[in-house]
Order: C-alpha cells, then structure tokens, then sequence
C-alpha cells in the first residue's frame, strides 16, 4: 500500500508542479498582451525589391516543373479580422535550416533549400534577373559591364571587362559596400577552394582574378586558354549569369575570419572546416534583412535593415520591354531595355515592407498547412509542390488563395547510349513514340502533369524552343505503334512476330515478339529505374505505362521501382557505363540554360571524369553546338544556339522528356500582397517575396 | 547484490556494444548517402560530391567508418552531424532532449496513473458498466491508428474548436523578444518538476513513517506550498509566461499520448490484480474484516505493482527517443522528429548517435528496475 501510494503521490506531485507553474505563470500573460498590441507604427507602403534568382538553388532531385498559368481565384470567404501589432510576414517551413553562416550555405553541406529560404535578403550580386520577364539588370553594378576584350597585362593574355558598382550602398552595420568586397569574396572562393555553388559562380577554370580599379570600380581578368592550352572565351555562364550573380559578402567583417583560418592550417579541409563553423554573429548583410534570432526547431526570425539601399525604390515594367528603376535616396532614375514609355506591366516600390520576417518550423507539410489554413501564417514553401489533397484543403479554407504558375524543372526518361539498342538513335525515337504523354498526364493523372518535349521548360518563356521535334505527339495508339515499329525496322531491327492493333484501334491485341537487334541478337532484356510510388506517384505511374507500351512493341523492359537513394547509388557507382539501362529522374533547372551542356557533353560522362551525363551521350556535333553556348557573349546568340541545342537533342533523345507539374503557392490575401503572382517558379522560387510583400 | 551489479553492469557493457555495432550496420546498409542531396544540382560541380564524402568520410572503408564509430560512442562524442553540420551529434541530442523528456515524462506520467488507477477499478469490479465502457474504450484508444488520431485531434480542438495551439512547442511572435531561449526553459520546468517532486516525497516520507495526524492535510497543503514557491520563482525570472506558453503547446500532445497508452497500463494492473485477488492472504485480510478499500489498496494492488513498475520504469526509458509519429505530427523538435530526419537525410552519426543513445537509456532502464525489484518485492534476492 505504501509503495502504491507513494507512486500516486509522486505521480501527482510532477503533474500538480506543472499545473502549479500554469497558474502562477498565467499571471505574465501582461507580458504578452504587450507584444501582442503594440501599435502599427510602420505606415504600410505597397512596396517590392526586385528579386534576386540565383541560378538553381541546391539541392534534392526536384521535380515540379511546368507549364502554367492561372490564378485561381478562391471562393469569398469571411476574411479574418488583420491581425494587430507590427507587420510581420510568417512564413512556414517543414525543415529546419541547416545554417546561418552564407560560405557554408552556398559552398558546403549547410546549402538545403530549407537554408536558402532564410538565407534570401542576407547577401546582394552585381547582376540579377528582372521580375517575371527574366532580364538580365544590373543590381550593385551600377551599369551593364564593358565588352570583353583580349589583353596582355604581365606578359600574359587575359579576356577583360569593367564594372562600375553603385556608390552610396551600406552594409546593414553602416560600412560602405564596394568593389573591395566583391573582389574579396573571389579571392577567398579562390583561394579555399570553395566548392558547390561557390564554384559554380567563380569558375576556377575561367576566373583569374579581380582587382578593384577604385572603391566602386571592379576589372576582372579571365584565363584565355583552358587547361589543355586550348583558346576559350568566358560566355554568359561563366561571367554575366555566373560571377556576375556571386553573392557578395562583407570583407570588414569576413577578412579577418579567413586570415586566421589561413594562418591555422594549410590543410584544406580544415580551412573549409573551420570557416563554415563559424557562427557569424553581428554579421553585416547587404540584402534587406539582418538575422535576429534562432530558435532551433521553432522558428528562424530576421529584421529588416532599416539601411538597405533599394528600399523605396520603384520599379517599372513596360509593355515595350524597358526596365525602369527610380531610387529615393538618389532621386535617379535608370532604364535598361529601351525608353521607359508606354504601357506600364508592373510597377512596385522595393520594401521589405515588415518589420521582420519570421520562418515558423513545422513537423511536416500537414501540419504546416493547417496552421496556413488556421490564420498562424501568411504563406507555406513546398518545394515539393503542394499535394492534391493538400490543395483541396486550401481550397476548402477560407481566405485563402492559389497562385497556379510553370515550374522550372523537367522529368524525363533517359538511355545509357552506350549500351545497344539504347545507343541506336531510331530505338530511342520509337520509345518516345510509343511514350503517350498526353494519356498518363491528362487521363491517368488528371491533368496534375503537363506533357513537355523540350528539355527546357516552356515556362521559361525566352529560353524555351517551341518548334521542336514531337515524337508520337497527336498521334492515336495504333500510329504511335505502327511509327514505332517502322522507326525500329528503319534502323535494321526485325521481329519473329510483329505487334498487332485491334480492330478498334484501342489496344494491341498481340504484343511484337523475338525483337531483334541489327546485328541480329535478339534485345536483351531491360530495366528502368524509377522512383516508388512511395517517392513520386507520377513518376512511377509513368513507368508502369512506359513498361507496358515497350513490351507491346516488343522491347522486355521492366520498371524497376525503387527507392531516390537507389537510382541516384547506381548512377554514380562505377560501374555504370555496364549496369544501366534506362532511368526516370527528374531535374531543377535554372534560368540560363547552360544545364544542357552539363547533361549531355561527353567530357561529363563519368567514363571522362565526373559529370551529370549518366547516359554517357557522345556526339561531337552536340558538344561543339554546346561549347558554343557557353562561349556565347551575347543573349541574342546565346538564345539561337539554346534553340539550335534543344532541336538537336528533341530528335536525338539522350533524353525523353516526360512532364512537368504546375507550381501552386498558397497564400493568405487578408494579410499578405504581392505585386505580382504570375511567374515562373511562382511566388516560392522568389523566396516567398519577403522583399516584396506587403503585409496588412 | 554488489556482486549482481558488477555481473550486470558487464552484460549491459556486452549488450550495448552489439547493439551500438548492429545499428552502425544497419543503417550504414541503406543505399546511397548523404551527398546524394547534393548530386543533382546542374550547377554544382560533380566534383561537390566528392568532396562532401571525403568531409564526411563516408568514402572510407566500412572497418574504418566501424573503429570511428565505436570510438566516437565510448568517448561520449558521436560525431559530426552530416545534415545539421557542422554541429555535433552530442550538442543536438542535448539540444532535442529536452524537449522530449518534458513531453513524454508528462504524458508517461499521467498515464501511468490513470492506467493504473483505472486498472485497480475495474479488476475491483469485475463484470459492471465500468469495466465494459473502460476496457473497450481503453482498448480502442491502443490500438488506434496513432497518426489519424493525432491528426484529428488536432483539427478538432486546434483548428475547429480552437482551444489549443496547432503543433509547435512555443508561439513564435510571443518568443521573438524573449529573454532566454526555449531550451532554458525547458530544463528550468524539468528542475521545477523535480524539485516540486523530491519536496512531496520528502513530506509524504515523513509523514507516513511518524504516522502524523491529519497527514492527508499535511500532503496537500506540503504540494501546494511547493508548487507555489516555484511559480514564485518562476515569477520573479520574468519568464514565466514563456513556460506557460510551452505548457499549452504541450496540453494536446499530451492529451492524445495518455489516451493512446493508458489502457496498456490499465489492462496490464487489472490482470495483475485479478492474480493476486486470489492469494490467500487477500482472504485473509478480508477475513479479518479490512474495510474493502484497504484490502484493495493495501494488499492487493501493492503486491500486484512488480509488472506494472518494471513497465513503467522501461516507459520512461523509451520517452527518451520521443514518440516518432507524435513529435512528427505535433511538429515537436524532439529526439523522436530528430532519428526520423536523420535516417532520410542518412545523416549516419546523428541517427546512430541517437538510436545508441535511446539503447543506453533501455539498458539502464533495465538495471534500475532490476534493483527496484529488490524493494518492491522482499522476497527477491540476487
């Protein structure tokens, strides 16, 4: 009995403790009532920066992409009462960020696109990209550079250009912002060997060096010759859409940080060690928001810089295609693009128009959708897209709203060329022929995919080639089936017992049988590797259909479905040049296509090093084609060749593309306003808008 | 007994080191690793890749990776997380833990009692309304899809009825200015919680042994004085309204815990009881004409208690890895959300660092309920 009554009691004593601490702590709820009710004191202004898309964040086999489209207007619902106190944009998260320190975020394992939500408005580039329409505009520069030009400077040859910066510009913490900064973050990139993005935007194989003429004028030096001697020009990947968009970071604070890891180890390892475990407190930033507070696992909260240079300033977007800027602070105005006249498409003022932006951390997308849905936040990141039956609950809550946009992404099926029959041109045009895009996107799955035949997505309306070949595209199952058989048969390819439609033309009555190969062996046996259903339901519904429109023509494949981490093991063991057959994968992409070199030179293939092209694809009519676009200096050229790339490739298919998904963004209008909500990528690829959104 | 001890401490040794030794298989048997987040990015160099496994080490041979990993576990250092780098295993298990224990300790707690207390009822009074009503609806709640249950209780006192926060552990508008960050408040509320405790304990100890009068009296007004010279303290911190807010986060989590577990405890003390009913020496109390609550209490549901606290005891134990789905669901950042984002991000140190940690706690779980046994049941000896 004692024992008994002892538990109870001690039982009773931990619940009634924290039942004691409720009551007497309920007394502070003064406190709260105070934070709560502090009055607006910030006049609400409609106000956006200009976004600053950075090329591709990392990360995770992505996946959403397409085509798009439309708003979709939400039913009126009773909107909630605005809720009092200081504006403050609430974001929602599922995953925590990995990091606050930038070097580690951009160039190490801090880089998740959980970080890079956070991260946007911590650090500024010379260059972006334009809202909606993409534009290549100067953004810390004060102009377009010069042109390159070939100089010998030390008795060596150099491509040179010049860049002003715009004076006047402060870091968060009042020190000026000038070409010493810009030219510090190369050379620390440079010289710790920083990887992953970092090395994406400071090309070593390029970049030679920069020197800052004055405090606000930058020349930068690129290597003529590649490794091998060989003459090459830095094209719009390497300097205009590359170290031109390299996040600048504050030498005043950071030199010392790196002159110390310096100065502790010559080993390289231990220097990338130690800079991303630096905990950058006090940090001065240049975009628009300083880090305030972290509390793990809850929530990630930064401020708006009260010094941040673009804020106020309006920004104009003509019908014409001019770009206007008109800054307060200067009272200038400048426009790119052609006279700033006509018809206006967007106007904004640059904010951030909150006091702070707080990323609040849930468990999972359901939950964090219910707290959408409840009013806690004003917006929620997907960036694996926002499921239907998450959707419906949106659709279903009040006063919310959709925001329905291309997503800038591609899943395909792709060949390992190397091995027969994937590295017969016409056996790959007949899988793609047979491939009915159209039925599994708009029959099987309800039109939540978009068929796509480019491996640049039509969302990026500048870049993306409409007239290219579509195999199989309109055709009814019996032509895609008589086309396939004539494309195999065309190439040398004979069958014991060819496939046969029925009457009706609905289905194969009997399936082609003792396919064999131009040189006569029959077609071994095939596996396609996709992603469970478990992972991505459209992909593997995409193999299952795949799977059983080659074996009505003949062809013994089999879908493989299988777990992301398989697929992705046996496309980087060394032994795939052997083992792969085929596979369904999908990519992100950035704006600038420079990516279809990546995929399809044969310098990537990882028989030649290591690279993106898994498929082992060689054509030196493609490499010389993609070499171009990278030598490309000019926008206009560069986009004949992106064109020229994306004909070439639609009719020799290293690659079937498969689909694309829409974008959709949920968001709450009562308390959130964006200038816009129409552009690729939709309102999460522009981090959310946190420089633009007005919060009520 | 001493000899027991060091006999058990050494199989405990043996244990933990094949049970630290399968996890490291175990999880090192996924496919892939880590720098597969890493790999599909166009405009990362492939050489990336590379690099992230040299840093992570995870292109050195198995035996390697094994010698690390045993060392890092005796050491008290687990290593380097992969995905929260370059933050170690250690200081985010101290980060997480926390968390946990305040969550699952409670819910442990509460439904320990109510199981046990229900569990005496219904083997009291066999065949009645209460035991039907209790048992089917205690069975129900076990075996209850855990996920759906979370999920609809959420939308039906969160989101519909409003009464409750919706997951999270704290508000975050109302901690943007706190003083002090949520981790300090928490093991301010654990230390509370034990100090409140140890006082009640103490007063129920002395009372009880010098058989005071009024003792019940003495008890509560003991709990009460206690209770309120911690809200006091809390008070004077200032902070107090921030565990106030942890508190209402922690009410629905707790709530739907309690009533997914209680019916195992419930169940397990009226089987317990039912046994023990039919010894002799409950006749012979009755016999000897105790008044029923007595015969119950005292010497009935005491002898039956040996399974029920060793159940107990490893309840507590398995708090420590949190309740996966519930921190999930309730988006609580505890150990439970910390090994399920570890094994899909195959971070392998953090979801060794973690599962190894959880082991530690069941094997000394083992050992403490072992000797309590000593105490609750004379008869044993080692």
């Amino acid at each position: 009995m004692f024992a008994i009554r002892k538990l109870a009691w001690i039982t009773l004593a931990l619940v009634s403790s924290f039942a004691a601490l409720s009551v007497a702590c309920s007394q502070d709820p003064d406190v709260v009532e105070v934070i709560k009710e502090v009055p607006v004191e910030k006049e609400v202004v409609k106000t956006v920066e200009v976004v600053k898309e950075v090329p591709v964040d990392r990360i995770v086999e992505v996946v959403k992409t397409v085509e798009v489209v439309k708003e979709v207007p939400m039913e009126p619902t009773p909107a909630p009462a605005v809720m009092a106190g200081p504006p403050i944009y609430q974001m929602g998260i599922f995953e925590e960020p990995i990091t606050r320190n930038f070097w580690n975020y951009y160039g190490g394992p801090g880089g998740s696109v959980w970080t890079k939500y956070v991260m946007d408005g911590h650090a500024d580039s010379l260059f972006a990209y334009s809202d909606q329409r993409f534009d290549w505009i100067p953004s810390l520069a004060a102009d377009f550079p010069t042109p390159l030009i070939e100089e010998t400077v030390g008795g060596e040859e150099f491509w040179t250009t010049e860049v002003s910066m715009l004076e006047g510009v402060q870091w968060s913490d009042g020190e000026e912002l000038n070409a010493d900064d810009f030219a510090f973050t190369v050379r620390t990139v440079m010289d710790l060997q920083l990887g992953s993005s970092w090395a994406s935007a400071v090309d070593p194989a390029f970049v030679d060096h920069v020197e800052a003429l004055d405090s606000h004028r930058l020349k930068i030096f690129f290597k003529t010759e590649d490794a091998d001697g060989s003459p090459q020009t830095p094209g719009l990947s390497v300097w205009q859409f590359g170290l031109g968009f390299m996040p600048i970071l504050a030498e005043h604070y950071w030199a010392p940080v790196v002159e110390e890891i310096m100065a502790a180890s010559a080993d390289m390892e231990k220097r990338h060690e130690a800079l991303f475990a630096h905990v950058p407190d006090g940090e001065p930033t240049a975009g628009g928001f300083v880090f305030d507070r972290w509390e793990p696992g809850a929530f990630y909260e930064k401020d708006t810089d009260p010094s941040y240079y673009f804020s106020g300033t309006v920004i104009t977007q003509y019908a014409n295609g001019a770009y206007a800027e008109t800054n307060p602070n200067t009272g200038q105005t400048v426009a790119h693009y052609g006279e700033p006249t006509g018809e206006k498409l967007l106007e904004y003022t640059v904010g951030p128009h909150s006091d702070s932006s707080i990323f609040s951390i849930y468990g999972n997308q359901d939950a964090a959708i219910l707290a959408l849905a409840n009013g806690d936040i004003d917006f929620v990141f997907n960036p694996l897209g926002l499921e239907k039956g998450f959707l419906d609950r949106v659709r279903s809550a009040p006063d919310l709203q959709v925001a329905a946009n291309a997503n800038n992404g591609v899943r395909y099926l792709g060949f390992n060329t190397r091995k027969p029959p994937m590295n017969i041109r016409e056996f790959r045009q007949a899988v793609a022929t047979v491939i009915d895009k159209e039925f599994v996107a708009q029959t099987i799955l309800q039109d939540a995919a978009l068929p796509v035949y480019s491996m640049v997505p039509e969302g990026n309306l500048f870049w993306h080639n409409a007239d290219v070949p579509k195999f199989g595209q309109g055709m009814t199952r019996a032509e895609r089936l008589s086309k396939a058989v004539e494309l195999l048969k065309s190439a040398g390819f004979t069958y014991e017992e060819e496939p046969e439609i029925s009457e009706d033309g609905n289905f194969v009555s009997r399936a082609g049988r003792g396919l064999k190969m131009p040189d006569g062996s029959p077609v071994p046996d095939l596996t396609l590797l996709a992603p469970s259903a478990g992972y991505d339901p459209m992909r593997s519904t995409f193999a299952i259909w795949i799977e059983r429109w080659l074996n009505d023509i003949g062809i013994p494949a089999r879908a493989n479905l299988t777990g992301f981490n398989v697929i992705v093991g046996e496309l980087f063991s060394d032994t795939v040049a052997e083992d792969l057959d085929m596979w369904i994968l999908g990519w992100s992409l950035s704006i600038f296509p420079d990516y279809l070199e990546n995929f399809f030179h044969s310098r990537h293939a990882p028989e030649n090093g290591a690279g993106y092209n898994w498929g082992g694809y060689a054509s030196p009519e493609f490499d010389d084609l993609a070499i171009g676009l990278l030598s490309e200096t000019t926008i206009e050229g560069a986009r004949d060749k992106a064109f020229s790339l994306q004909r070439f490739l639609a009719e020799d298919l290293p690659y079937v593309t498969l689909f694309t998904t829409p974008k959709l963004d949920a968001f709450r209008p009562s308390r959130v306003e964006f200038p816009y909500t129409a552009s690729l990528g939709g309102i999460e690829a522009q981090g959310g808008m946190q420089q633009e959104a007005v919060i009520k | 007994m001493a000899h027991y001890l060091v006999k058990r401490s050494a199989q405990i040794l043996l244990t933990l080191f094949v049970f630290l030794s399968l996890v490291f298989f175990i999880v090192n048997a996924q496919p892939g690793d880590v720098s597969s987040f890493y790999a599909l990015n166009p405009d990362i160099p492939p050489e990336t890749r590379e690099r992230m496994q040299d840093l992570f080490g995870v292109n050195d041979p198995l035996w390697k990776q094994y010698l690390v990993h045993v060392r890092n576990t005796f050491t008290g250092n687990f290593g380097v997380s992969f995905s929260h780098y370059p933050r170690t295993v250690a200081d985010i298990i101290r980060e997480r833990l926390p968390r946990t224990l305040a969550l699952f300790l409670t819910a442990s707690v509460i439904s320990f009692y109510l199981g046990f207390a229900l569990g005496k009822i219904i083997a009291w009074r066999r065949g009645g309304w209460t035991e039907y009503t209790s048992t089917i609806g205690g069975v129900t709640l076990y075996t209850v899809f855990t996920p759906w249950f979370g999920l609809m209780m959420i939308w039906l006192f969160a989101f519909r009825a409003g009464w409750f926060p919706i997951g999270k552990f704290l508000d975050p508008v109302l901690w943007r200015d706190a003083p002090t960050d949520a981790n300090a408040i928490f093991n301010r509320m654990i230390l509370s919680a034990i100090v409140v405790s140890i006082a009640v304990f103490a007063l129920f100890a002395v009372t009880a042994k010098r058989r005071m009068a009024h003792s019940r009296l003495i008890r509560i007004g003991g709990l009460a004085l206690s209770a309120l010279a911690v809200a006091a303290a809390w008070f004077a911190t200032g902070t107090g309204y921030l565990a106030w807010d942890i508190l209402k986060h922690m009410i629905l989590p707790v709530a739907t815990l309690t009533l997914i577990s209680f019916a195992g405890t419930m169940l397990l003390t009226r089987n317990s009881m039912l046994e023990t009913m039919r010894e002799d020496y409950v006749m012979a109390a009755r016999a000897k004409g105790l008044p029923e609550k007595d015969v119950r209490d005292r010497h009935v549901a005491r002898n039956a208690l040996l399974p029920i606290v060793t159940s107990f005891v490893f309840s507590l134990a398995f708090a420590v890895d949190g309740g996966v789905i519930i921190e999930q669901i309730f988006s609580w950042p505890g150990m439970g959300q910390t090994l399920v984002s570890a094994a899909l991000t195959e971070d392998l140190p953090l979801a060794v660092g973690a599962f190894v940690f959880v082991g530690v706690f069941v094997l000394i779980a083992h050992l403490a309920a072992d000797i309590l046994y000593v105490y609750l049941d004379p008869r044993i000896r080692y």
